[in-house]
C-alpha cells in the first residue's frame, strides 16, 4: 500500500542554499524540478535526480536567468512553466527547458500580460492550457488561462473576470474529465471559511464558474486539495481550533454541485504546515507539527468519503516549512529499493532539502531451541497480515537452531524493558553475525517464570523470546513491545480487538488484530524499521 | 461479580501476566478454578494457572501446585518447580522430586527455587546434583548455589 510507504529513505543533505519560498514538481524519471525563492530573492529553478534508494543528487540549476520573484507555482506540458509575483507585484509566467542531464535554459515568458497577482497556484490541462489561478490586487479570486507557444512565450487566453469574491488562500486542482477541462479552486473566502468553486476550461480557454460548495464547511487556513483516484476531492486544511482536518467532497457530473461527504473529524492535531498528495491507495498529508516537525500521515478516504487516518512517519524528520509533498517514480531496482513519496522542504537552517521515502521493512532473524506448539511459519504469516495494515513488510532473514539446552527454559525475571538476567544476556549474544538493526527471535521452550513471550532485550541486541505456548499472534506482538509499543489496553477494558493488548492475544477477537495510528508512528519512527532493500 | 472457570481461563491465558497483580485480583475465590486449571490439555493456561497459585496461599493452592509438579507437561512441572520459589516452606519431598526430574529444565529451575528458598534440608539433593547431574552445566550450577545454601 504506496500511501503507507513511510520510510525515510535517504535526503538531499547540505546540496542547497537558503530559501524563502518553494514549489515543487515531480519529473518523468522520478526526479523533482524544485523552484525557489533564493537568499537574494531571486527565482532558482534546480533540477534533481533521486534514484531508488532514495538518495538524491542536484543536477544542476538555472543560474541567474531571472530576477526577484515570490509567490511561486510550477506545472509542466512539454516544458516547465513556473508562474510568480514579479518584483512589481506583477503576475508573471515563465517556460523552461529541463533537459535529463540537468541543465535548465529559459525559454519565454508572458511579459506584461498580467496585472498585480498573489497567492498564485498553477495546473497544465490535458490539453496544454495553463491555468493559473491568483489573488489579484483588489483581493478577489480570478483565474487565468495561457497558451503555451513554440518559442515558450506565453499568451493569455481568458480569464474568469468578476466571478469570484474575496479570498486570502487558493488551492487548485485539476478535476478535467469526461465532461471536459474542470478545476475546482479551494479558497479561504472573505468570511475566512473554506468554500470549493468549481470552473470550466474551454477549449479557446474561456473559464465558467458552475458553482460551489456554499456554507457547507467552516474557518480554515493552509488550504490544500488533491483529486483522488476515485474522483472525489478531498481538502486539507487547518480548521479554526489549529488542528489538521481532511474533509471529502464530491462532484456532480455537470460539475454544478459540490457536496461535502465527510471529515476527519479530530483524528490529527495541531499543524503549522500542510500539503497534500494523492496516491491510488489513499492520501497523504506532510505537515509540520506544533512543534514545528515534518511528520507524514497516511489517510485512507473510502467511496463514501469516510476519512480515516492509517498511519504516520512518527519522528524520522526534523523542524520544516514551506512543506511540499511530491510523488516518487515507485520503481524499484534489484535490491527491491524504491522511493515513493519525495518531501522538498526548507529546513531549520533556512535551508531546501528534499527528503526521499520509500516502503517500511523489518528484518528478523529466527533462532530455534525449541520448535513453538503454532507453527513459526502460522506466526509470520499473521504477523505479515497485521504489519501489512501499517505499511511494513517483514521480511525473515536467517533460521538457525541453537543447541542450548539449559537455555530452553530461560530465566527472564520480571521481564522489564532494559532489564536482563544473565540467562538473557548469554541468549542474545548468540547473534551471529546479525545486524545491528535486526531483530533475533529467539524461540525456547518457556520462561521462568511462565510468559508467552518477552520483549527484554539487553541495550545494542535487539530481539525477543517467543515460547513453546505461544498464541499464533505472540510474534507479532513481542516484535511490536521491541518497537517500543506498550500495551493498549485501559484501566476499565481490554482491548482485545489491538494486537498490543495486555489482555492475552490468545483472547483476540475478530482477527486480524488492529493497530491504531500513533502505534504504526512509533513502529515507522522506530530505529529497527527501516526502507526497505537498505542494507 | 462472581468468577468462573472461563473468567479465570481468560485472565491467566495472557502473553505476559502481571502475576504479582494476577494473584492479588483473583484471591482465593479462584484457587478451584486455578486447580481445575492446572490439569487443562491448554499448556499454555496449566502452566501459568500453576504459577499464580503458588502466589495465592491456602492449602488448596499448595495441592495444586504439587499436582502441577507431577504433571506429564514439562511446561507445567516447568511453572511448578519455579513458583516453589514464592512459598515460605515448600514441600521438600516435591521439590527434591523435581531436583531428579528426568528433564534438565526442569531440575534447573528446580535449582534456582532451592537456592532461592535456602533450603538446606536439599543439601544432598545438591551435592548429587554437583556431582552426577549428566548436565555438565547443572553440575556447574548445583557446585555455584551450594555454599549459599541455608
Amino acid at each position: 500500500m504506496a500511501f503507507l510507504d513511510l520510510s525515510r529513505a535517504g535526503d538531499s543533505d547540505d546540496l542547497a542554499g537558503e530559501i524563502s519560498d518553494l514549489a515543487a514538481l515531480g519529473d518523468d524519471g522520478g526526479g523533482v524540478v524544485t523552484a525557489v525563492r533564493t537568499a537574494a530573492g531571486t527565482l532558482k529553478l534546480i533540477h534533481w535526480e533521486i534514484d531508488s534508494a532514495g538518495t538524491v543528487r542536484r543536477l544542476g540549476d538555472s543560474g541567474n536567468q531571472a530576477g526577484e520573484a515570490s509567490n511561486l507555482a510550477i506545472a509542466k506540458f512539454g516544458k516547465h512553466v513556473v508562474a510568480c509575483r514579479t518584483a512589481a507585484g506583477n503576475l508573471k509566467l515563465i517556460s523552461w527547458d529541463v533537459s535529463t542531464a540537468g541543465s535548465i535554459v529559459r525559454r519565454g515568458d508572458s511579459g506584461n500580460q498580467a496585472g498585480e497577482a498573489s497567492v498564485i497556484r498553477l495546473v497544465a490541462l490535458r490539453d496544454g492550457t495553463f491555468l493559473v489561478a491568483c489573488r489579484t490586487g483588489a483581493g478577489a479570486l480570478k483565474l487565468i488561462s495561457w497558451r503555451l507557444n513554440d518559442d515558450g512565450s506565453l499568451t493569455r487566453l481568458a480569464d474568469s473576470g468578476a466571478a469570484a469574491g474575496a479570498v486570502s488562500e487558493i488551492a487548485l486542482v485539476d478535476v478535467s474529465g469526461a465532461g471536459g477541462n474542470r478545476v475546482v479552486t479551494a479558497v479561504r473566502d472573505g468570511d475566512g471559511d473554506l468554500k470549493l468553486i468549481a470552473w470550466s476550461a474551454a477549449p479557446s480557454g474561456a473559464i465558467a464558474r458552475l458553482g460551489d460548495s456554499g456554507q457547507q464547511a467552516g474557518e480554515a487556513r493552509l488550504i490544500r486539495a488533491v483529486r483522488t483516484a476515485a474522483d472525489q476531492v478531498v481538502t486539507s486544511v487547518r480548521d479554526g481550533g489549529g488542528n489538521l482536518k481532511l474533509i471529502s467532497w464530491q462532484l456532480s457530473a455537470d460539475g454544478r454541485t459540490v457536496s461535502r461527504q465527510a471529515d476527519s473529524g479530530s483524528q490529527a492535531g495541531a499543524i503549522r504546515d500542510n500539503s497534500l498528495l494523492a496516491l491510488e491507495d489513499g492520501v497523504v498529508s506532510a505537515v509540520g507539527t506544533a512543534g514545528g516537525r515534518l511528520k507524514l500521515i497516511a489517510w485512507s478516504i473510502a467511496p463514501t468519503g469516510t476519512v480515516t487516518r492509517r498511519a504516520d512517519s512518527g519522528n524520522q524528520a526534523g523542524s520544516a516549512t514551506l512543506i511540499q509533498l511530491r510523488p516518487g517514480s515507485r520503481a524499484p531496482d534489484g535490491a527491491g529499493r524504491s522511493v515513493t513519496m519525495i518531501t522538498p522542504v526548507r529546513t531549520a537552517a533556512g535551508k531546501l532539502k528534499l527528503i526521499t521515502w520509500a516502503p517500511t521493512c523489518i528484518g528478523i532473524h529466527v533462532k530455534i531451541l525449541t520448535e513453538p506448539s503454532v507453527s513459526i511459519d502460522t506466526m509470520f504469516t499473521v504477523m505479515r497480515q497485521v504489519y501489512a495494515t501499517a505499511g511494513i513488510s517483514v521480511n525473515r532473514l536467517t533460521t538457525e537452531r541453537l543447541d542450548r539446552p539449559l537455555l530452553r527454559d530461560l530465566d527472564v525475571g520480571e521481564c522489564r524493558r532494559g532489564e536482563t538476567t544473565d540467562e538473557q544476556d548469554e541468549l542474545f549474544g548468540n547473534r551471529n553475525d546479525v545486524g545491528a538493526n535486526e531483530l533475533v527471535v529467539y524461540f525456547v521452550r518457556s520462561t521462568d517464570p511462565p510468559l508467552n513471550g518477552c520483549a527484554a532485550h539487553p541495550a545494542g541486541r535487539p530481539g525477543a523470546v517467543v515460547t513453546r505456548v505461544a498464541s499464533q499472534f505472540t510474534l507479532a506482538h513481542e516484535t511490536g513491545h521491541v518497537l517500543g509499543l506498550p500495551h493498549c489496553d485501559t484501566d476499565d477494558a481490554c482491548l482485545l480487538d489491538r494486537l498490543m493488548t495486555g489482555c492475552g492475544t490468545a483472547n483476540i477477537t475478530s482477527p486480524p488484530p488492529d493497530l491504531i495510528a500513533v502505534e504504526v508512528g512509533t513502529m515507522q519512527g522506530s530505529s529497527l524499521t527501516s526502507a526497505c532493500g537498505g542494507s | 461479580m462472581a468468577l468462573d472457570i472461563e473468567d479465570v481461563r481468560r485472565r491467566v491465558n495472557v502473553d505476559e501476566p502481571n502475576y504479582p497483580a494476577l494473584a492479588a485480583a483473583l484471591g482465593r475465590a479462584a484457587v478451584p478454578y486455578l486447580r481445575a486449571l492446572v490439569e487443562d490439555d491448554d499448556s499454555a493456561v496449566a502452566s501459568k494457572a500453576a504459577y499464580v497459585l503458588s502466589l495465592i496461599a491456602t492449602p488448596e493452592s499448595l495441592e495444586g501446585l504439587e499436582a502441577a509438579a507431577r504433571s506429564g507437561d514439562e511446561n507445567v512441572r516447568l511453572a511448578a518447580a519455579a513458583g516453589f520459589r514464592n512459598l515460605t516452606a515448600p514441600p521438600e519431598d516435591v521439590l527434591r522430586r523435581l531436583l531428579a526430574d528426568p528433564d534438565p529444565g526442569v531440575r534447573k529451575v528446580a535449582l534456582r527455587s532451592t537456592e532461592a528458598v535456602a533450603a538446606d534440608a536439599l543439601r544432598a539433593d545438591v551435592e548429587r546434583m554437583a556431582s552426577a547431574d549428566p548436565e555438565e552445566g547443572l553440575r556447574r550450577a548445583a557446585q555455584d548455589v551450594l555454599p549459599r545454601l541455608g
